[in-house]
């Protein structure tokens, strides 16, 4: 049996948070699966019919039948056989003033399919077969991500990742996915491999992860070749896991913000998005997800087996509800998680945690210049000198000091003193730099589009200005010719 | 001596060669890449919001740069508000100073819509729209392209049906905050 190669990082994070990582508190219970009777799905904005075009109230589902495709081409598979009990407009789950379209179903068979509703793929898949399977079983990214996995697989790559680092503390959907599923996971790196003629395959944990190293190495594949694949273990410390800074660590490749990694040669993957990918290509579309429901506020954390479009409430619920108090839940994790403010709406491919936590009322006071935030920023960024620039609406100072750099880690709003909003208010500065660019290409079209009719009218005119100067030409010799006979008359 | 001037002779010609084919290449370039008009004209002109809409009392953007290069007052136009001023007086090395209110106010941008079920298909609104959003042929009915639309309001006044509306945009737009005519008068 072949062995892995287990490589220890010898890059560390500049920067960035060792704290504890609360993660014992949901992986203490075993994986339970969710049963929900009734689901809730958001239809994609982009949608060309109605939903009432496309089903009637009382229909029924199979579990696994497409019910859409996104614009992207993503198809969304039914989770559970159900009817359509209602169609219509509601709450987003972050409560955005624009509602969105809804699907309500009523849950006929609790169980998850049982029949592969794509057929299975053979070993082995060329590239083709497989974007148009990651696809069509609407394999998108699971960490938190959600972007199509087939459109990262269009670039020429040469080397794949697997972000197992899940280093936000709480967090533990991918901790368990790779102790439970590590075969599953292996699968999909073997098929990657062979259908997007990759050279290599880098597997990255943190250290914090000894149970989940161990189901991986157990499960290693003898097809693959150790020459080419890889489980690098880095430090524990919160944000090795975005992007740019793991290729960092497990590479020490630097990838500017400018461009993205898939430009390099490299794909980034999640393993939860892995395991549903090998799912795939046994023909079994993305149903369910795994979330975590964890946080101070959780009376019994742990993880979940969820369908899409579960309703949040009965998750909760399922986790032994709220501890008494008020709480805000957040979608995501204890650093960048968004607050819920739709319980009732439905749990998304993006939803990997649940953190909950009592609501303490924290009032900012000024930066006392301390230092802290700079000292935590992983990217080497100043934060108080962003805050400045963007609390006093200087969004091109900020640019100027890098704003388009920041990760919306959260580091720096852990350690300030101040309690100020540091990560929100540079998320805000970031949106309103990429509505303002928006802007600048619709004022550039705009000024071609009022040239270019600027040039018609002048074309136009000025034929006509020709046009009038040769009739005025004719008319004057006929009348010429009036004047000449008239003169021939007289005379 | 000899092999001297040889040498001076020598250079003098390949130097001579080289300016001419320097010369040569420059002429060409500045032909194939010139910029038409003053390229101050041009550098206002991109930081002004290209509405279009005449609010400032020119008959589009780029005639106002022009008349803003000829000494012009820099802030008459609503559409561009406070961000709009800001990046004038600091292309042209002035203070900033606040929207002159006799030109409108700052509003968040619109787009235009017709009633396509009123629509008599008169293409009064085609001929008027500067930056040429409007679909449609005579007698048929007319449409607005939202996504080239600047909401410059011109189209309203000729339709002889009042069928077209100027409506908040379907996609997030800056806020409003940030280029409020007010706040500019704040600060001045
Ligand atoms: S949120 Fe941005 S500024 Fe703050 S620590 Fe993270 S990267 Fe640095
Ligand atoms: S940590 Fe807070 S108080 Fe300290 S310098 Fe940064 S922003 Fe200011
Ligand atoms: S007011 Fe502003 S947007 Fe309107 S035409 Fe004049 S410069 Fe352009
Ligand atoms: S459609 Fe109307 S409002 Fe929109 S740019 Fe044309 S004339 Fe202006």
């Amino acid at each position: 049996m072949a062995e892995c190669r287990i490589i220890q990082s010898p890059r560390r994070l500049a920067g960035g948070l060792q704290r504890a990582d609360g993660k014992a508190l949901s992986l203490s219970q075993p994986l339970m699966q969710m049963n929900p009777p009734v689901l809730q799905l958001a239809l994609p904005d982009t949608l060309e019919d109605t939903p009432l075009e496309r089903w009637s109230i009382g229909d029924q589902i199979e579990a696994g039948q497409p019910l859409f495709t996104t614009q992207e081409g993503i198809t969304q598979a039914c989770p559970r056989t159900a009817t359509v009990e209602s169609v219509g407009t509601g709450k987003t789950l972050s409560g955005s003033p624009t509602p969105c379209r809804l699907l309500n179903l009523t849950v006929v068979d609790p169980d998850p399919p049982r029949q592969p509703s794509l057929t299975p793929l053979p070993a082995n898949p060329d590239g083709r077969t497989l974007r148009q399977r990651a696809a069509d079983a609407g394999i998108v990214g699971l960490g938190g991500g959600g972007f199509p996995a087939h459109l990262k697989w269009q670039h020429r790559l040469h080397t794949l990742i697997v972000n197992g680092a899940e280093c936000e503390p709480f967090l533990t959907a991918d901790e368990q996915t790779m102790r439970l599923r590590a075969p599953a996971i292996w699968d999909a790196v073997v098929a990657l491999m062979s259908a997007l003629s990759l050279q290599r395959c880098v597997l990255v944990l943190e250290d914090n992860k000894p149970e989940a190293l161990a189901a991986l190495q157990a499960a290693y594949p003898s097809v693959l070749d150790a020459q080419d694949v890889c489980i690098t273990v880095i430090q524990s410390q919160y944000p090795s896991g975005a992007e740019r800074q793991l290729i960092w660590l497990a590479l020490g490749l630097e990838i500017a913000t400018t461009t993205s990694p898939v430009e390099h040669g490299i794909v980034v993957h999640n393993p939860v998005t892995l395991a549903a990918l090998a799912d795939a290509l046994h023909g079994y579309p993305l149903t369910d997800r795994i979330v975590t429901v964890t946080g101070p506020s959780i009376v019994t954390p742990g993880t979940f087996q969820t369908p899409l479009g579960t309703p949040i409430d009965l998750l909760l619920s399922q986790a032994g509800g709220l501890r008494p108090g008020h709480h805000n839940v957040f979608h995501g994790g204890p650093y960048t998680g968004w607050p819920i403010s739709n319980t009732a709406a439905g749990v998304r491919a993006t939803t990997a945690c649940l953190y909950a936590a009592p609501v303490v009322s924290q009032t900012p006071s000024p930066c006392i210049r301390c230092g802290a935030c700079a000292e935590v920023c992983p990217v080497h960024l100043q934060p108080q000198q962003l805050f400045a620039a963007l609390t006093h609406d200087q969004l091109d100072e900020a640019l100027h000091v890098g704003l388009s750099q920041c990760l919306e880690c959260g580091a720096c709003d852990v350690v300030c003193p101040s309690n100020l909003s540091l990560t929100k208010t540079f998320q805000d500065g970031i949106q309103d730099h990429q509505l303002q660019q928006a802007e600048k290409q619709r004022a550039d079209r705009a000024r071609t589009r009022f040239e270019a009719r600027n040039q018609r009218l002048l074309k136009r005119s000025e034929a006509d200005e020709t046009r009038r100067a040769v009739r005025r030409e004719r008319s004057g010799s006929a009348l010429d010719r009036i004047r000449a006979a008239r003169a021939e008359e007289t005379h | 001596m000899n092999e001297i001037t040889i040498d001076i002779i020598a250079g003098v010609i390949a130097l001579t060669a080289l300016t001419t084919a320097g010369g040569l290449l420059l002429q060409t370039l500045s032909r194939r890449f010139r910029v038409d008009g003053s390229p101050l004209v041009a550098q206002i002109d991109a930081c002004l919001p290209q509405t279009q809409c005449g609010q400032c009392g020119h008959p589009g953007c780029r005639p106002y740069a022009e008349a803003i290069a000829s000494g012009e007052s820099i802030n008459k136009c609503p559409p561009g508000g406070r961000d709009t001023i800001e990046a004038l007086a600091d292309l042209l090395g002035k203070e900033p100073i606040p929207l002159d209110a006799a030109h409108g106010i700052t509003e968040l941008p619109k787009v235009a819509v017709i009633d396509e079920t009123v629509c008599i298909g008169c293409t009064k609104c085609i001929v008027a729209c500067p930056v040429d959003a409007i679909l449609g042929a005579a007698k048929l009915m007319h449409t607005v392209i939202a996504d080239e639309c600047t909401g410059c309001d011109l189209c309203l006044a000729p339709c002889p049906v009042d069928c077209i509306a100027l409506v908040p945009r379907s996609w997030p737009t800056r806020d409003i905050k940030s280029t409020d005519s007010r706040e500019v008068i704040a600060r001045g």
